[in-house]
C-alpha cells in the first residue's frame, strides 16, 4: 500500500512537470525527459562528479563541524541551567540570522576558499544541532533522575545511563534536519559566495539559459540530499533499536 | 434631489468626464528591469527621466539581483525593457523573443593589481577575483587573454557580489588582482593610493557590454514608444557626455547618497563608454560581426560565428531613426 501511494505521487509529479514543460509555465522551462538527459549527459562526461566531490568537501567540514560542536553545546547547555539560559538567547538569535546577507563578510574573514563554504553550512546547520541537543536533555523524565539518585548513582553514570539514552532521539533528530539544512547551506553559499562545486554548475547553466543542465544539477543535489538523509535515518533506527 | 435633476446632474457630470482633453502620453506606460543600480547606469536612469518629463510615458525601474533574472522577465513580460548583458546573446540563442535596439554601453570594466604585478604574463597563476563563469566581465578577461596573451593563466575565483565587493577583496588582500568596473577602481585609488594600478583597460574593446532589450511582441505593438526610448536614452548620452554635471543634475533620487562631486568625478571617468550613436556600429556591419565573435570566442554563443546574423539580436530600426533626424557624431 505504501509502496503504490508512494510510486503513485512519484507519477503524478512526473505528469505534473511534464505539463508544467508543455505550457510552458515559463520560458526554456524543461521537461523531465530532457532533465534526465541532461543529468545523463553530465553524469558521462564527470563534470557533475566533479562538482559533487568539490561541495562534498564543504558540506563534510561544515556539517561535520556542526555535530562535533553543536551536540556536546546542547549537552552542557541541558545539565548545567545557568549555561543553557544563557546560550539559549544567542542560539535563538541565530538561528533567526539572515545568514545570505552576511556572506561577503565571511569572504573577507575567511577567504575565498572552501572554508568560507564551511562555515556558511556550519552556522546553517549547527544553531539546530544544538537546539535539539538542548531539548533532549530537558525532556529527560525527572522521574527517571530521581530514580537513579536513588540508587546513588554517580553524575557520569545519571549522564550516561539516563540522560544521554533519553536525548538521543532528539538530538539525532537534530541532526537529521540540520543536514537538510546543511545542504541548502551549501547551495546558498556556492551560488552566493564563490561559485565552486554544484553551485557554479548550476549558475553557469543558469547564465547560459541551459535550463535542463541547471534542473538536472538541483535534481541531483536533492538526489544526494535524499540519500544522505536516508542514511542518517537507518544509522538513527539502528541507534535506538533499544527502543520500544 | 429629484429624478430629473439627478439625470441631468449625471448627464453634465459624464459629459465633462468625456470632453476633458487626454494629454497622449500620459496612458503610455513602461517598465524598465535592471540589474542592481549603479553609477553606470545613471545616464540610463536620466534618459528615462527625459522620457517621463518630456514625453509624458510613466516608467517604473524595477531592480533584479542578476542579468539572467532580467533577461527572463522580459522575455515573460513582465516588463518591456531591460538591461542586457552577456546571458541576452546565449537567451537569443534558445530562441528568446528579445531584442537589443541600443548599446547602453561599452565595458566600464579593467583589471587592477598590487604594483608588484608589472605585467599581464605576471598575471599567470596568482588569485584574480571576476564575477562568475559567464559574466561580461569574466567573458573580456577569457577573450583578452585567449587574444592577445595566450598561455596567461590566472587563477580567478568569482565573487558575484559586485564590484565594490571584489574592490574590496582586493583591498583586504584577499586576491592579488581583480576585475571590476571603473568607479571601484578609484574607490580602491582613494583608499590605498598608490599600492594597486590599473593592468588591462577593457574600456577600449570595440564589444557591447550593456544593451537595450526589449519584449519583441512590446516592439511590435508600440514602435513609436520604442523609439521614444531610444531617442530620450540618447540625448541624455549625448547632454551628458558634453557637460557630466547635466547626469548629476537630472538624476532625481537615484544614487542621491553619493556626494554630487565625486559622483561627477564617476561620471567623467566613464563617458567614454557610452557610444554617442548608440553602439549602431556594433548592432549592423562588420563591427556587428566582430561583437558576435566576442560572444562566440567567450563561449556565450556557440560556434561558428557565421551561423548568426546581426538581425536576429538586434534591431537597428528605431536607433536608425533617431540618428536620422538627430544626425550622427
Amino acid at each position: 500500500m505504501v509502496l503504490a501511494l508512494r510510486a503513485a505521487s512519484v507519477v503524478a509529479f512526473l505528469l505534473l512537470w511534464e505539463w508544467a514543460a508543455r505550457v510552458p509555465i515559463s520560458f526554456n522551462f524543461p521537461s523531465p525527459a530532457a532533465t534526465g538527459a541532461a543529468l545523463l549527459a553530465l553524469v558521462r562526461s564527470g563534470a557533475i562528479l566533479t562538482a559533487t566531490l568539490t561541495s562534498l568537501q564543504s558540506l563534510l567540514l561544515g556539517f561535520g563541524a556542526a555535530v562535533v560542536v553543536g551536540v556536546p553545546l546542547g549537552l552542557v547547555m541541558g545539565v548545567v541551567r545557568p549555561v543553557g539560559r544563557v546560550a539559549r538567547v544567542y542560539l535563538d538569535l541565530l538561528i533567526a540570522l539572515p545568514t545570505a546577507a552576511l556572506i561577503p563578510l565571511v569572504i573577507l574573514s575567511f577567504g575565498i576558499n572552501v572554508l568560507s563554504s564551511a562555515v556558511i553550512v556550519f552556522v546553517f546547520s549547527a544553531p539546530f544541532v544544538t537546539m535539539n541537543a538542548y531539548g533532549g536533555v530537558r525532556d529527560v523524565r525527572p522521574r527517571l533522575v530521581e530514580m537513579a539518585r536513588a540508587f546513588d548513582a554517580s553524575w557520569l553514570q545519571l549522564f550516561a545511563r539516563i540522560v544521554l539514552p533519553s536525548a538521543a532521539p532528539m538530538v539525532l533528530a537534530g541532526i537529521r534536519y540540520a543536514l537538510s539544512r546543511a545542504f541548502v547551506g551549501l547551495i546558498i553559499a556556492e551560488l552566493l559566495l564563490s561559485p565552486f562545486g554544484l553551485g557554479r554548475l548550476i549558475m553557469t547553466s543558469r547564465s547560459m539559459f541551459e535550463h535542463d543542465r541547471m534542473f538536472a544539477t538541483v535534481l541531483w543535489t536533492l538526489l544526494l540530499a535524499g540519500a544522505a538523509l536516508a542514511a542518517l535515518a537507518r544509522l538513527e533506527a539502528r541507534l535506538l533499536k533499544w527502543r520500544p | 434631489m429629484t429624478q430629473p435633476r439627478f439625470v441631468a446632474l449625471a448627464l453634465v457630470l459624464v459629459s465633462l468626464f468625456a470632453a476633458t482633453p487626454r494629454i497622449a502620453g500620459a496612458a503610455e506606460e513602461l517598465t524598465l528591469l535592471a540589474t542592481v543600480t549603479r553609477v553606470v547606469n545613471v545616464p540610463m536612469i536620466v534618459g528615462l527621466r527625459l522620457l517621463e518629463k518630456e514625453d509624458g510615458v510613466k516608467v517604473t525601474v524595477r531592480d533584479l539581483r542578476t542579468p539572467e533574472a532580467v533577461m527572463l522577465a522580459v522575455i515573460e513580460g513582465q516588463g518591456q525593457v531591460g538591461t542586457g548583458f552577456a546571458p541576452f546573446y546565449p537567451a537569443i540563442e534558445k530562441g528568446a523573443p528579445v531584442r537589443g535596439v541600443l548599446e547602453l554601453s561599452r565595458p566600464e570594466f579593467v583589471v587592477m593589481a598590487k604594483k608588484e604585478i608589472g605585467s599581464v604574463k605576471a598575471l599567470h597563476g596568482v588569485r584574480l577575483a571576476s564575477h562568475s563563469p559567464k559574466a561580461t566581465v569574466q567573458s573580456l578577461l577569457e577573450y583578452f587573454l585567449k587574444t592577445q596573451h595566450a598561455g596567461v593563466q590566472p587563477n580567478v575565483v568569482f565573487i558575484p557580489e559586485g564590484s565594490p565587493a571584489r574592490a574590496e577583496a582586493l583591498l583586504r588582500g584577499a586576491v592579488d588582482a581583480a576585475a571590476f568596473d571603473l568607479t571601484a577602481a578609484q574607490v580602491v585609488n582613494e583608499r590605498a593610493p598608490g599600492k594597486f594600478h590599473i593592468l588591462v583597460d577593457f574600456t577600449d574593446q570595440p564589444v557591447s557590454s550593456s544593451t537595450l532589450v526589449v519584449n519583441a511582441d512590446f516592439a511590435r505593438k508600440k514602435p513609436a514608444l520604442v523609439q521614444k526610448l531610444v531617442r530620450r536614452l540618447l540625448q541624455s548620452y549625448r547632454e551628458g557626455a558634453r557637460d557630466p554635471k547635466f547626469w548629476v543634475r537630472e538624476r532625481g533620487e537615484t544614487l542621491k547618497e553619493i556626494d554630487d562631486a565625486k559622483l561627477e568625478g564617476q561620471l567623467r571617468a566613464l563617458v567614454k563608454i557610452f557610444d554617442l550613436n548608440g553602439g549602431l556600429e556594433r548592432m549592423k556591419g562588420p563591427g556587428a560581426v566582430q561583437n558576435l565573435s566576442f560572444q562566440v570566442t567567450t563561449g556565450n554563443l556557440s560556434a561558428p560565428v557565421s551561423k548568426w546574423k546581426p538581425e536576429q539580436f538586434f534591431e537597428a530600426a528605431p536607433l536608425e531613426a533617431v540618428l536620422k533626424d538627430v544626425g550622427r557624431r
